[in-house]
């Protein structure tokens, strides 16, 4: 009991000093309250908002819990689902301390942690649910809901990680892909309709998902099932948490790798830098090996090329190249499936501006190029602009075979549209370059390391704009000249955007030298 | 004080620490030197139970070395300095001094602060501290629990030449006292003329042990030319 005081006093300390560091330090404060005026402005659209059905929410409290599920082993895969981090692994581990109760606590503060978010995330909510007609009381069956399916798949990672050390992880992972993806197909399969599928209470007999959106949906209505879900997932999180307490005398050599990741990644991701790199690695035990003479910035062109030789198909396409071609495709598919009346341009226009907006909150969580963080990218003796060029040449390259495989198919079955296509091509390709370059601009205006990691929120709000800004003018200034001149307003928009887009990133190209030469690292 | 027996340490295939055995007495240095990836870092994570030995026996003063009684038994001082962000200096010291049951150990800790040029930066955090300083604080984190055999894991890597000088000093000061040392490093003129023996590993065995006469034999020459003499490639 002692030590387990000691434990608690330990991180009574640390919230009391992080507490007191704000008023060190006040500029922490703007990310604080940058988030507070979110969440209202969020909080009162749901307000706002009409009302919901339940199968919106069946549909919602599903794709969530099946989000948090894949996140969470997203997370098992890097190796980086830890309890602890690194100073308790140099203080905690080597102290006399029993390894049990070093767990058990770290458990309890994590599932603390999870409470939080779980209260948080109602309290957004609850307008919507109100809307619904849901009263206060029943709310807690949602938070409850919660509260139980995250208790349950934290352990999962820990337990996963501790068997990775004796079966191949790659195995494990796909075993338990395998098993949830069957067990969510057979109410789609047995019902003729994904959509379906998700709505019917089939699914809510799928482990862990599907018994949560069973407690969750209990805030609309109480039956015997409820009961019987909220049964198993406390029976499952009992029977997870004593086989880990049982079989948990040695784990500490499972935890070390995980929890190193962990704290690599927490920290790029508190400075905005935490890129979701998911390579595949096709190649990685070859030679390569890349005939031509790099020399100077071109060196960068020449390890982009290495890098994408090692993890895909080939150095200019990709696993997704693929990915374009399926989603296009697919689309062809569902349109002429479904009747789909919207014309085959404005389809794309629609698709490519999702795609877009993907890849820019990607971009936003994800940082940069990697080089900007390195010194040698600023040290190499090159001219700035070949160096910004030779970085994302082969990125640029890629995308425009990667748009071309997405837009090959709508210009064969529907050539008249060609120009279409060619202008949506352009304007894809373009607001990529803005992608990759809004980042460049970013680093160099806010140069101060601490004042980037305090103020976070808004550089990225900021990098947002400096991203939609260019489309947003051209769009208006086409919109506008195509108002006067009574021509193809789509056509007018759309080479409006590629030309400011075009003009701010030669702008940057000019005035590299100036941006690369105030970047601090 | 450490009799380590026949321990071999793999990850998945690969072998580490092969088949090593080796004892430490009370008040004595023992400096663990090799090439990186020797194996030195893996060989002291084992000890300390951080790591899962595959076979072999260790023991820290009579006890199993995972066991919370070997625990109280020794200090680690890992390569990097891995702190709690929201803790100051002096809260480290209180906790460490807490999890190891430590009473009346702020006159030392102060002490220790002060030899360390830590003094004036005791209520800081350590978001705030350098490298350097960070791995001073560690050092000086286990110098307070004072327990019978240390392990530094490279613990001169980021300190200044003045910290070097103390941190040897206080090694000098500890053996004195009945201390005994087990370090890990690549600074060897440091170590050199304090260590009582010398264990060199390459490629997870121990190729040579001995104190720095027996390994020199008749040849002048220094810590240095003899490592690269027993490590090099035949």
């Amino acid at each position: 009991m002692n030590k387990l005081r000691i434990l608690i006093d330990k991180d009574i300390h640390q919230v009391k000093n992080y507490l007191k560091s704000f008023n060190n330090n006040r500029k922490k404060l703007i990310p604080v309250v940058f988030y507070i005026l979110w969440f209202y402005f969020m909080f009162k659209s749901q307000t706002d908002n009409n009302f919901y059905s339940v199968n919106y929410f069946k549909n919602f409290s599903f794709g969530i819990l099946t989000f948090l599920l894949i996140i969470s082993l997203i997370n098992i895969y890097f190796e980086r689902t830890s309890y602890f981090n690194m100073a308790d692994v140099n203080l905690l581990f080597t102290a006399p301390i029993d390894s049990k109760l070093v767990l058990i606590y770290a458990i309890f503060k994590t599932s603390w942690k999870q409470m939080l978010a779980a209260l948080f995330m109602f309290v957004f909510l609850s307008p919507s649910l109100i809307n619904a007609g849901i009263q206060f009381p029943r709310l807690l069956i949602g938070v409850l809901a919660y509260v139980l399916f995250i208790f349950a798949i934290e352990p999962i990672g820990f337990i996963v990680s501790q068997l990775s050390k004796k079966y191949d992880l790659k195995i494990l992972l796909s075993g338990l892909v395998i098993s949830l993806l069957v067990m969510v197909s057979i109410p789609m399969i047995l019902l003729k309709s994904p959509v379906e599928g998700i709505q019917s209470n089939y699914m809510n007999y799928v482990p862990i998902i599907g018994w949560s959106r069973g407690i969750f949906m209990g805030m609309f209505q109480i039956d015997s099932f409820f009961f019987l879900y909220i049964f198993a997932m406390v029976v499952f999180n009992v029977l997870i948490n004593l086989y880990i307490i049982k079989t948990s005398d040695n784990y500490y050599e499972d935890v070390i790798t995980a929890t190193e990741n962990k704290e690599k990644y927490s920290s790029k991701k508190k400075q905005g830098k935490a890129s979701l790199n998911i390579s595949f690695n096709f190649n990685k035990n070859k030679n390569i090996r890349i005939k031509g003479d790099y020399q100077g910035a071109k060196a960068f062109h020449w390890k982009n090329k290495l890098k994408a030789i090692r993890e895909d198909f080939h150095y200019l396409f990709g696993v997704q190249t693929l990915l374009f071609l399926i989603i296009s495709v697919a689309m062809v598919f569902v349109k002429g499936y479904k009747n789909i009346e919207i014309p085959y341009p404005i389809m794309y226009m629609w698709a490519t501006a999702i795609i877009l907006y993907i890849y820019t909150l990607f971009s936003l969580n994800a940082g940069g190029e990697d080089e900007l963080e390195m010194h040698f990218f600023y040290l190499i003796p090159e001219n700035n602009i070949k160096k910004i060029i030779a970085l994302n040449q082969l990125n640029f390259q890629r995308m425009a075979i990667n748009s071309v495989a997405f837009f090959i198919i709508p210009i064969i079955i529907d050539f008249r549209n060609f120009i279409s296509y060619l202008l949506l091509f352009l304007v894809f390709n373009s607001v990529y370059w803005m992608i990759k370059y809004a980042y460049v601009l970013v680093k160099s205006i806010f140069r101060n390391e601490t004042d980037f990691t305090f103020m976070l929120p808004l550089i990225k709000v900021f990098q947002l704009l400096l991203v939609i800004l260019p489309s947003v003018i051209g769009g208006f200034i086409g919109a506008a000249f195509s108002e006067v001149t009574k021509l193809n307003p789509e056509f007018i928009v759309l080479s409006s955007v590629f030309t400011i887009n075009l003009v701010a990133v030669l702008l940057i190209l000019v005035l590299a030298d100036t941006i690369i030469n105030r970047i601090e690292l | 004080m450490l009799k380590v027996k026949n321990l071999t340490k793999k990850y998945k295939d690969f072998v580490a620490v092969n088949n090593i055995s080796f004892t430490i007495n009370k008040g004595e240095i023992v400096g663990l030197l090799g090439p990186n990836g020797a194996g030195k870092s893996t060989t002291i994570k084992s000890i300390i139970g951080l790591l899962r030995i595959d076979s072999g026996q260790i023991l820290i003063n009579q006890k199993d070395h995972t066991s919370i009684d070997a625990k109280r038994e020794f200090a680690y001082i890992p390569e990097f300095p891995n702190l709690y962000d929201q803790l100051s200096i002096w809260e480290h010291i209180e906790f460490i001094a807490k999890a190891y049951g430590k009473k009346d150990y702020e006159d030392i800790a102060l002490d220790y602060l002060k030899r360390f040029d830590l003094i004036d930066k005791k209520d800081e955090l350590t978001t705030e501290l350098s490298k350097g300083m960070k791995q001073k604080l560690s050092i000086i984190c286990n110098l307070v629990i004072d327990p019978k055999i240390y392990f530094f894991d490279e613990p001169m890597i980021g300190l200044d030449p003045k910290a070097i000088k103390t941190l040897k000093n206080l090694l000098i000061e500890l053996k004195d006292k009945g201390k005994s040392i087990f370090i890990s490093t690549h600074l060897l003129d440091s170590i050199e003329h304090i260590c009582d023996q010398i264990l060199v590993m390459k490629n997870g065995s121990i190729i040579t042990r001995g104190s720095l006469e027996e390994l020199k034999g008749t040849q002048k020459i220094s810590l240095e030319e003899l490592f690269l003499q027993v490590t090099k490639d035949e």
